[in-house]
């Protein structure tokens, strides 16, 4: 019942959404501007089954998940260090405050100077506004170990090793996936300013092609494949996530 | 057994401060098998000299025996048990991989180690819950999957800092009627903090009350003489209790002036 009443909610959601934006791009401003949906999907379906959607969309995934998959890793790995060891802490996170501010469109220019505008920048790019994001919150995870469970484990005799690995890193388990959900995010955000401007492939070198053009269709298109694609990803990342972490990550939905 | 001598204690809050002084010239003996509780106000210290006792912290000076053996660092001989089961018990393992934690980390073998779970879990009362995560059982039930889990490791001292305070006084009271059970059953050394009166006379063989920090130390020790069961409504239990009182109330009146 629950879940039917889910799914009734999504289908009316994006159900009225369209009906809306229907009536607007009919009646109220010109379709130049606001294509209506029945124009767009006529434009889109050929940009599909031509994969001309699929090349590109292919090209945008790969960078977001190479990227992605980068930053995460170095993240968690630095972060549980710097939330476990104070001297790497104290050394690293001033640097760290000051670097999280570059976004990464910030660091458009210099990622192009270095790398070009082959893949390697955009991996860069992404990476770079993934890391920041998981790196802090693997901080506070490690850092927010309760003190009684610490303790609790050294009573029954775990080492230090055996404290960090089956106390410490299980604790930090919860905050580590929100930081990477967040940093799923700020991947797709990132991705297409690093087109637009670099690159000459992917959704974000599409959608800046298509506006060149004035191909107005042809931006609505790769936008809502673009929102899908994001949207489908979060859920993927929250299914795959509840599946092989459930007990680390309910746990801690009710303590 | 635990032998603790001339204990001082003192923290540096800030740097270049005068070390407050939290535990001064405590002396205490306690006997083997003995359900010892220590009673004092809050922020007193009692707290800290559990700590101490545990090992996570040193004593800044002073003797610390358990069976003639100077306490350094924490120990398997000594577990302690928190307030806040939430926080203490592993929340991502079962009731039953809780307690038989302390056994997997020491090697024992699964065969054993699944016959001394089982044991734990059935004196406390909680075989049947065995499968559930602490998220799925209530306030006493995590107390006693904590109590099942110190227990599991076979140590020679239970060090417990207020672990029912947290609790509903219904489910309090059948705790204090569990942990008595559970004593008599097991043959512990208990060593019990409170700041509940009554809590302390119900439980104890002897209370420790303790004077109101800073620098706190022992202002008495008390044997309770009553029998066990120990009954609220006897009025042995109510002249006890003003006993008691009359011990912490006077400092009360500090509370006007110091602070």
């Amino acid at each position: 019942m629950d879940r039917l009443r889910r799914l009734a909610m999504l289908a009316l959601s994006f159900g009225s959404f369209i009906v809306v934006w229907h009536v607007v791009s009919t009646y109220v401003v010109s379709p130049h501007l606001i294509p209506p949906p029945s124009e767009v999907l006529r434009t889109g379906v050929p940009m599909l089954t031509t994969a001309e959607i699929p090349r590109h969309m292919a090209a945008s995934l790969t960078r977001v998940a190479v990227g992605f998959a980068l930053g995460s890793t170095l993240g968690i790995v630095l972060g549980v260090l710097m939330g476990r060891i104070r001297v790497v802490h104290d050394l690293l996170d001033p640097v760290i405050e000051f670097f999280r501010f570059l976004s990464p469109t910030a660091m458009i220019p210099i990622a192009v100077i270095w790398f070009g505008i082959g893949e390697t920048s955009k991996y860069f790019l992404i990476f770079w506004g993934t890391f920041f994001i998981v790196l802090i919150n693997a901080i506070h995870g490690v850092m927010a170990t309760p003190w009684a469970r610490v303790r609790a484990a050294e009573c029954l005799g775990a080492t230090q090793a055996q404290i960090f690995a089956l106390i410490v890193l299980p604790s930090a388990i919860p905050s580590i996936v929100t930081g990477m959900r967040v940093a799923l995010a700020s991947s797709y955000l990132s991705i297409i300013p690093a087109e637009i401007l670099a690159a000459d492939s992917g959704l974000g070198y599409l959608l800046q092609q298509s506006s060149l053009l004035v191909q107005t269709n042809r931006v609505f298109v790769v936008l809502a494949v673009f929102g899908l694609l994001g949207y489908a990803s979060d859920r993927a990342f929250r299914v795959v996530t509840s599946c092989l972490l459930s007990s680390y990550l309910e746990a801690h939905a009710t303590a | 057994m635990l032998a603790i001598r001339r204990l001082d204690k003192s923290f540096v809050l800030r740097r270049g401060a005068i070390p407050a002084r939290v535990l001064a010239g405590i002396d205490l003996d306690i006997g083997k098998g003995e359900l010892f509780c220590l009673l004092g106000a809050s922020g007193c210290g009692k707290t800290t000299l559990l700590n101490i006792l545990a090992g996570f912290e040193t004593p800044t000076h002073g003797d610390l025996r358990l069976d003639g053996a100077p306490i350094t660092r924490a120990g398997r001989d000594r577990v302690v048990f928190f307030q806040n089961a939430d926080a203490a018990l592993f929340p991502w393992l079962t009731a039953e991989e809780n307690v038989a934690f302390g056994l997997r980390i020491a090697g024992v073998p699964p065969a054993r180690r699944a016959q001394v779970v089982e044991q734990h879990l059935r004196l406390v009362g909680l075989w049947d819950d065995r499968a559930k995560y602490p998220r799925q059982l209530s306030g006493g039930m995590k107390q006693r999957i904590q109590i099942a889990r110190g227990l599991a490791i076979d140590p020679a001292i239970l060090l417990m800092d207020e672990p029912f305070a947290a609790l509903d006084a219904i489910t309090r009271r059948f705790m204090h009627a569990e942990l008595l059970r559970i004593w008599a059953a097991t043959g512990k050394t208990i060593v019990f903090v409170t700041h509940d009166v009554g809590e302390a006379i119900v439980l104890a063989d002897r209370i420790g009350v303790m004077t109101r920090g800073p620098a706190a130390s022992l202002k008495a020790v008390l044997p309770v003489e009553l029998p066990r069961p120990r009954d609220l409504a006897n009025p042995a239990f109510a002249e006890t209790y003003g006993r008691v009182e009359a011990l912490l109330l006077p400092e009360a009146g500090q509370l006007d002036q110091g602070h």
